[in-house]
């Protein structure tokens, strides 16, 4: 069996370049990156150092502009749009600074929502476990606008959890929140995707909470430093 | 494997050809059975103007009789028309086969749906044979990859692009799914070996130094020249063994841990009770440099008894001895007469333990090394102080197989923060 073979997610010669000639902002550049599966990888660097292009990149927000990302052996800077918002919804969990909760639903609704989406049938019981696992199971009738942050990020977990996606990908998920609630929420984070055997990729500028995981790669002027 | 998926036909390309071949011939039959029907009309029309025209130049006089006999449906004068048909081979009972008029017509007709039916039947049969045919070679493709799978081959997993557009897409995906759950299970067999494999060397590796210390502190004191050098050297072996000692406890602990011979027994147990059993072992390390330890719990009520919630289920022993060595850390690295605070924070999922120390403290780039099995800081004190660098890898290895985490924060008295979060939901272990 040889070494790359389970590699999840890679990123060839990734570039992503903004503007021309003087401008030229080089957000990410030329990123080799590879991700294996079951790892929790954090991508630690300062604001502004191409972190969150990288990861729009890699959950095909975003388009390379050269060099490519490949998610479980499939070259997807490729695809075509509605191919790759169907990998979106199956493959991948997102997770965001600011919860991206839908106001006007409560959370078990919210938590289905991509669900629904994808035509897939409900699995109530693994979501109900979910739920549990995250303690959410007080508050599934809950509008987000009543919770607390903390409680609004563990909603926006379990949502990304749900679809049973192969990788998770979370954008500075304790940036709203306090020092305690953030370190919990990352030990939360944490804990379920080893639960539930996904691969976390975690994009943060707080060192200490990069401590949590497995690998840490650095990120400067879009060049990883290791 | 490349092979047997050439044959296999897209459904679509199955389906699409002769559902077309088969609508237009539907089509066509329509369009013949309604051209049929409208020659008979128009011809039947000419006749009744043929008639009509006829028996009116004869005798103008019969129109309304005429008129009658056309609207008329109980038929009234058929009995007399047919009486003189008959002479002309027409008979009331005459079917449409015997009409010469309408047999050619008729047969051309039942010929084309017979030819219809038989163009379905060859259409259906190839349709049929081609399913058959996809699915056989899928059974025999899926065989494949199972038996790839078997023998430990996932390439399938790099190459399923091709066959996308040939295979249902969630079964697919579902399969694909599995080969990746497989592949990492292997994976991690595999990788469990190479951990063991690692770990045997390094284990050999750190045994090595002080062997041979011991060895040269032993050859030394027999090669003594008096007793009081002997002496000296021998003291020395001691220290020596005690090190080695301990090294070799840890080092049992880790291995037990690393080869799963130990699992953590989960049940439930209180917090106040693992805290009690980690700081008396420390205490009397800690009374020797004078160091006192502070337990911060606000959880519990004024008689010092915790509260339901503090219980948790964790392995009584190694939760402390986990928390043992961050504690034995602190108190090797703080300064006499410092305090080690411990405070108890109960959150939402998860109890947080923070330990404080006034020691040396941690600089930032280190902080994902500490953790790291053997690894031991560049500091001077921490060169100079016993140790192998095992303790804070273990505490990790015992509070993550628990579903916890452990990590360092600096303190804002110079020293650090060791942050030990350990879920308080059963759910998540």
């Amino acid at each position: 069996m040889n070494e790359h073979s389970n590699i999840i997610l890679k990123t060839e010669n990734l570039c992503k370049y903004y503007g021309a000639g003087d401008n030229l902002v080089k957000a990410v550049d030329c990123v080799n990156l590879a991700i294996k599966q079951g790892e929790f990888l954090s991508i630690v660097g300062k604001s502004g150092s191409g972190k969150s292009t990288l990861l729009h990149m890699l959950g095909a927000l975003d388009n390379p502009t050269s060099g490519s990302v490949w998610l479980d052996g499939e070259n997807i800077s490729s695809f075509k749009e509605n191919r790759l918002s169907q990998i979106r919804r199956r493959k991948i969990g997102f997770i965001f600074q600011s919860y991206n909760l839908i106001p006007s639903l409560n959370v078990w609704e919210n938590i289905v929502l991509p669900l629904g989406l994808d035509n897939k049938e409900i699995d109530t019981s693994f979501i109900q476990d979910i739920v549990k696992t995250l303690g959410l199971d007080n508050k599934i009738k809950n509008l987000p606008n009543t919770l607390s942050g903390g409680q609004q990020q563990r909603c926006a977990i379990a949502r990304a959890i749900a679809a049973k996606p192969s990788i998770i990908l979370a954008d500075e998920p304790t940036g709203n929140l306090d020092t305690k609630t953030g370190d919990e929420v990352m030990a939360l984070l944490k804990a379920s995707a080893k639960k539930y055997g996904q691969t976390l990729v975690v994009i943060t500028h707080n060192e200490e909470i990069a401590q949590m995981a497995d690998r840490t790669v650095m990120i400067a002027d879009g060049k990883v430093v290791e | 494997m490349k092979k047997s998926m050439n044959g296999l036909i897209s459904i679509k390309r199955i389906y699409f050809p002769p559902a077309g071949i088969y609508l237009l011939f539907a089509l066509f039959i329509s369009f013949l059975g309604f051209g049929f029907l409208n020659h008979q009309y128009t011809q039947r029309l000419k006749q009744l103007g043929n008639i009509t025209g006829a028996v009116l130049s004869e005798d103008p006089s019969m129109e309304s009789t005429l008129l009658s006999a056309m609207q008329d449906t109980t038929y009234p004068y058929l009995a007399e028309g047919f009486a003189t048909l008959k002479q002309y081979g027409y008979r009331e009972s005459l079917t449409m086969y015997e009409d010469t008029q309408y047999r050619s017509s008729l047969g051309a007709f039942l010929f084309l749906i017979l030819f219809f039916l038989l163009i379905s039947l060859i259409i259906f049969t190839v349709c049929f044979h081609l399913l058959d045919r996809n699915r056989k070679l899928q059974e025999k493709w899926l065989q494949n990859i199972l038996e790839q799978f078997l023998s430990e081959d996932y390439s399938f997993l790099e190459h399923s692009e091709e066959i996308r557009q040939v295979c249902d897409e969630s079964f697919l995906d579902t399969f694909l799914k599995l080969g990746h759950k497989l592949r990492l299970k292997t994976q991690a067999l595999s990788e469990e070996r190479d951990n063991t494999k690692t770990l045997v060397t390094d284990i050999s590796h750190q045994l090595k130094t002080p062997v041979s210390a011991l060895k040269n502190c032993l050859t030394m004191s027999m090669e003594a020249e008096s007793i009081k050098e002997q002496n000296a050297f021998l003291q020395r072996c001691a220290l020596q063994l005690t090190k080695l000692e301990s090294l070799m406890e840890a080092l049992i602990n880790i291995s037990r841990l690393e080869t799963s011979i130990i699992t953590l027994h989960q049940e439930k147990t209180s917090l106040s009770d693992i805290l009690i059993d980690a700081v008396n072992t420390v205490y009397v390390k800690a009374m020797q440099k004078d160091i006192s330890v502070e337990v911060i719990n606000p959880s519990e009520d004024s008689a010092g008894n915790p509260e339901d919630s503090s219980f948790l289920f964790l392995d009584r022993k190694w939760t402390a001895e986990a928390l043992v060595n961050i504690l034995d850390n602190a108190v090797k690295y703080s300064p006499a007469g410092s305090t080690i605070m411990i405070r108890i924070h109960m959150l939402y999922t998860f109890v947080r333990i923070e330990i404080e120390d006034a020691g040396i403290g941690i600089p930032k780039e280190e902080y994902n090394k500490i953790f790291k099995r053997f690894y031991r800081g560049p500091h001077p004190v921490i060169q100079q102080s016993e140790g192998s660098g095992v303790g804070l890898y273990l505490s990790r290895k015992i509070f993550e197989e628990q579903g916890g985490s452990i990590m360092v924060k600096p303190s804002l008295r110079q020293g650090s923060i060791f942050v030990v979060q350990l879920p308080l939901n059963l759910a998540l272990q």
